[in-house]
């Protein structure tokens, strides 16, 4: 249901070969929307996929675009990898209208992109899958030794947190001085 | 990976999967770490009723007790274990600056927790440490506990190890064997700190020549008290739960013991006691309630309420936490000051006294 472009539009979805036998409502075709990231790539993702995001979902609704519409107008997230994107489009597309389950092992297993996909999903507000990001997160420290937690997670020290508070006030104190210094220019 | 770049929302989810123990150790990374999950699992922690230290064969277990929910067993979870050794720089994996004071630790053999490493003479400071650590993690609304057993035939010769630490209160299980820990026993009941539970045998009480401080502990269980002991008991209990196991003596005394309950005067606390009688073919065996002024009877025909309350009583952490024996009794008797009501039962020859957090109009509500 979803393809990835290089920037080109694809066919619109295909028609239904036979009518519907019971008098039901007409089924009314899915719509597609397109979204690209920092590479971008663009993805064409059925409206349905993209309900697991409450972001793009608030965005879509009710915003009637047609096909060509939709097309034309791609949803930019910039501040997302065109990779850890996929990830997300491929996550939405398989759990589209699906209950999700009570694990997924199909996450990445490599710390930067766990990282990074969970920034996203959060952006993003994939309630279900940032739950299942946090809960390998936490897995990654589960019976480690307080030393391998600090590396695993780079938590500073106490020391390292006073040199970068420090070194925050610092850089506030010129940026402030910096600013002073302007106004007053200006006022000359 | 950053853990401090995540969004707070994002660090309290990634936090909610992780047990309180490894928060725990987290915690003790950095004072910002220890910040951001004491405010991120304030909710959490509302769950915790205690953390408890025990000592079980040559180590010290520190858990985390959960508040029981409908009546389920209690719910404990391990953060660490301590141990004393002689050469307390081997084997030791790491070192964290806990409290303010160094200590090591090595990856415990039997559980997947740190163990702290301290040499014997570094006892009390470890605990120190170990224990403001903890108080200020998990603050002072929660309780902490101390477990201590002592049995004549494990602990030859030991004096008990109770340090001296705010905050902390002393489960006791004591039976002096040898003459030395009768020696200390008084020096024993000068030092302990607040004494919740306490169990030991009558002999040994005997031996005293004050009243020990350990009849103001919330539960207490004494085994065959001698006579001077159950009079010292009904004269200066105020806890909560009290049982005199195997007594001779002192049923004369359950008359006045239930006067002084019912004008108020005294046992204002008390939830449940029982004498369980001497298993000897010459003990007194009574199987009627004694009369006291006052006391009152349901209807035969009708069925009364069953008293049970939960049991103070802790063995262990292991242990799930039970009732109190159930008293089904026709005859009650009312306190005068607050209209409460106190099912009184003898069954084999056992007294049996439960007090209702109900009047005498709530009790009756419930007879079928």
């Amino acid at each position: 249901m979803s393809s990835t472009e290089q920037g080109t539009s694809s066919a619109a979805p295909a028609e239904p070969t036979t009518a519907p036998e019971s008098a039901a409502a007409p089924e009314v075709p899915e719509s597609f929307y397109y979204v690209h990231g920092k590479d971008k790539v663009v993805h064409k993702v059925s409206a349905g996929a993209l309900q697991h995001s409450a972001l793009i979902h608030g965005m879509i609704s009710n915003l009637g675009y047609t096909e060509e519409q939709a097309k034309a107008n791609p949803f930019p997230f910039e501040n997302i990898d065109g990779d850890i994107l996929q990830m997300v489009v491929d996550w939405c597309n398989q759990h589209k209208g699906k209950p999700t389950p009570p694990e997924d092992t199909n996450l990445p297993k490599q710390k930067e992109k766990l990282f990074d996909l969970v920034l996203a999903v959060n952006y993003l507000e994939i309630k279900e899958l940032l739950t299942y990001c946090c809960k390998q997160v936490a897995m990654m420290v589960k019976g480690k030794s307080p030393e391998e937690i600090r590396e695993i997670w780079m938590i500073p020290t106490d020391a390292e947190d006073e040199a970068a508070e420090k070194e925050a006030k610092k850089r506030a104190g010129k940026e402030a001085a910096g600013e002073t210094a302007a106004a007053a220019g200006d006022a000359k | 990976m950053k853990l401090s770049k995540f969004p707070y929302l994002v660090q309290n989810e990634i936090f909610e999967n992780l047990e309180h123990s490894d928060l725990f150790w987290m915690s003790l990374q950095s004072q910002n770490m220890k910040k951001l999950i004491k405010s991120s699992q304030a909710k959490r922690f509302q769950s915790i009723s205690g953390i408890t230290y025990a000592k079980f064969g040559c180590k010290w277990y520190v858990f985390i007790r959960f508040k029981a929910i409908n009546n389920e067993p209690e719910r404990v979870e391990f953060i660490m274990t301590m141990s004393e050794h002689s050469d307390d720089t081997k084997n030791v994996c790491f070192r964290l600056n806990v409290s303010g004071r160094i200590v090591g630790f090595r990856l415990s053999n039997e559980y997947p927790l740190p163990e702290l490493y301290f040499h014997p003479i570094h006892k009390t400071s470890a605990f120190k440490a170990i224990h403001n650590c903890l108080l200020d993690y998990f603050g002072d609304t929660v309780k902490y506990i101390w477990i201590t057993k002592s049995y004549p035939w494990i602990v030859k010769s030991r004096k008990q190890f109770i340090p001296q630490l705010p905050n902390l209160s002393v489960l006791s299980d004591f039976w002096p064997g040898d003459s030395e820990v009768k020696d200390n026993l008084e020096a024993y009941f000068a030092a302990s700190p607040d004494l919740k539970q306490f169990c030991i045998n009558g002999n040994a009480l005997e031996l005293m020549s004050t009243v020990p401080k350990f009849y103001q502990a919330d539960f207490i269980r004494i085994f065959r008290p001698c006579f001077r002991t159950v009079d010292a008991f009904f004269l200066n209990f105020q806890g909560r739960q009290a049982t005199l196991f195997d007594c001779q003596w002192g049923f004369s005394r359950l008359r006045p013991f239930m006067n002084r309950w019912k004008s108020g005067e005294a046992f204002q606390k008390l939830e449940y006691f029982k004498m369980i009688k001497q298993q000897q073919p010459y003990s007194m065996n009574l199987h009627r309630v004694p009369n006291v002024n006052g006391m009152k009877h349901i209807d035969t025909t009708k069925k009364p309420p069953t008293h049970s309350v939960p049991d103070l009583y802790t063995p262990g952490p292991s242990f799930p936490k039970s009732n109190t024996d159930p008293i089904t009794s026709h005859t009650y008797i009312v306190r005068e000051t607050d209209n409460r009501v106190a099912s009184v039962s003898f069954q084999g020859g056992n007294f049996s006294f439960g007090v209702w957090d109900k009047t005498e109009e709530e009790f009756l509500r419930m007879v079928k």
